[in-house]
């Protein structure tokens, strides 16, 4: 079984999604659908909802992807996915098909905090066995930056705007993965588009359980959070290590933290390259940002709290360690 | 297709497909890559380049790509 970064670099699965799609320049998601993509060895098919996955990849007559491939609603995802999953169990049942094959099923968080939670939530109770995958760009950023139920507190979005009697959305963003981890399946797990090996090695965890899995992956968007386009990896970066979004991954209902940043950043550090962050920095709302900042502290404790039993799982290496041609030709050298 | 040789590597870029955002300038942890005038990514100091796969891996639209000249044995990866 070759390894991750092997896997990655695998002709075969390099090709299952393909780039000239009509994503926005620096958009987190194809970093995301890529890197989950290639992690997975067994043949793959994937579901969409509706959001911008769906749309920018699959303009008529054009498509960005080489594998099997459904859209049905923007609701159902979930649905869609344990349905083809019970049809792939019928026909291997009775004999016609002999492979292993893996079904992801993509949403925004749209289509899964708010418009597909209960698909999502019917599917998990059923146990198919498919991954969902949410990218979380903590907006409805396909139509236009409308607040959804991910979008943090104080974030400023064309249905949330800022004046002078309003401070962007005034709520708290829901918790979409301990909602998921509520439903007692084996694999839930965050991540983010900044550590991409991070990310495979929980895909592949994910695929590797007998029964439904979960991945939360924070993924940027340059025009609706509004920073420069190159810099879509960084704030990602600081999003984990101001512990906005922290890393860690649930297996059979025990918590596990993949990641503790060894000095704190914060929270204005995540806050103050995006521009929907902007008016917390005006004069008289350092309130707000203590507030901001009490909430993370707040929900980082009770991470701890629940993960102090486990140490801390290693923290896979830093990507530049890996395939890198000095090591491939030592080993040369070493036989 | 662009392509910038060094030893048994080359880095194979794609102009066509690159859309600009630079997420690979500032991946690269050795500052191979840079964005020239038409906002397309080049590499301007392959020299530097340690071939480690972070712009293909990073890049959103699949316009760049880290390729062997020739293969390694199975056996010795």
């Amino acid at each position: 079984m070759p390894n991750t970064k092997e896997l990655a670099r695998h002709e075969e699965v390099q090709k299952r999604f393909t780039g000239a799609h009509a994503l926005c320049a620096g958009c987190g998601i194809p970093i995301c659908v890529r890197t989950i993509l290639n992690a997975i060895e067994e043949p793959v098919v994937a579901i969409n909802a509706t959001g911008c996955l769906e749309v920018a990849t699959t303009r008529y007559p054009t498509t960005a992807w080489n594998i099997p491939w459904i859209h049905v609603a923007f609701e159902n995802a979930a649905a869609v996915a344990s349905g083809v999953e019970t049809a792939y169990r019928a026909l291997r049942r009775r004999g016609k098909v002999s492979q292993e094959i893996r079904f992801v099923a993509f949403g925004g968080d749209g289509g899964t905090y708010d418009i597909g939670l209960q698909a999502l939530s019917g599917a998990l109770e059923r146990g198919h066995r498919f991954l969902y995958v949410c990218y979380d760009n903590e907006a409805y950023m396909n139509t236009g930056n409308q607040r959804s139920g991910a979008t943090p507190f104080a974030a400023q979005t064309s249905t949330a705007p800022v004046g002078e009697r309003s401070f962007g959305k005034s709520q708290r963003r829901k918790d979409l993965t301990e909602i998921v981890a509520a439903h007692h399946v084996p694999y839930v797990a965050q991540a983010s588009i900044s550590d991409w090996y991070d990310l495979a090695v929980k895909v592949r965890k994910a695929v590797s359980v007998d029964g439904p899995a979960f991945l939360n992956v924070l993924s940027t968007c340059p025009r609706g959070w509004g920073h420069p386009s190159d810099q879509s990896i960084k704030i990602a970066r600081l999003g984990v290590e101001t512990c906005y979004w922290p890393l860690y991954e649930i297996i059979e209902g025990r918590w596990q933290l993949n990641y503790i940043p060894e000095e704190r950043l914060p929270i204005t550090e995540w806050l103050r390259p995006q521009r929907r962050f902007a008016h917390l920095f005006e004069p008289g709302k350092e309130a707000l940002l203590a507030q901001i900042q009490r909430q993370v502290d707040a929900d980082w404790e009770k991470l701890l709290r629940r993960c102090e039993d486990l140490p801390p799982a290693p923290f896979p290496k830093r990507e530049w360690e890996f395939s890198s041609p000095v090591g491939e030709r030592q080993r040369e050298i070493w036989r | 297709m662009n392509r910038y040789a060094q030893g048994n590597f080359f880095l194979a870029i794609e102009p066509r497909r690159c859309k600009g955002c630079g997420v690979c300038v500032q991946s690269c942890p050795q500052g191979v890559l840079a964005l020239n005038g038409e906002g397309k990514v080049e590499a301007h100091e392959i020299a530097r380049c340690v071939f480690c796969g972070l712009c293909e891996r990073r890049c959103p639209d699949f316009a760049i790509s880290v390729h062997k000249e020739r293969a390694i044995q199975p056996s010795l990866v």
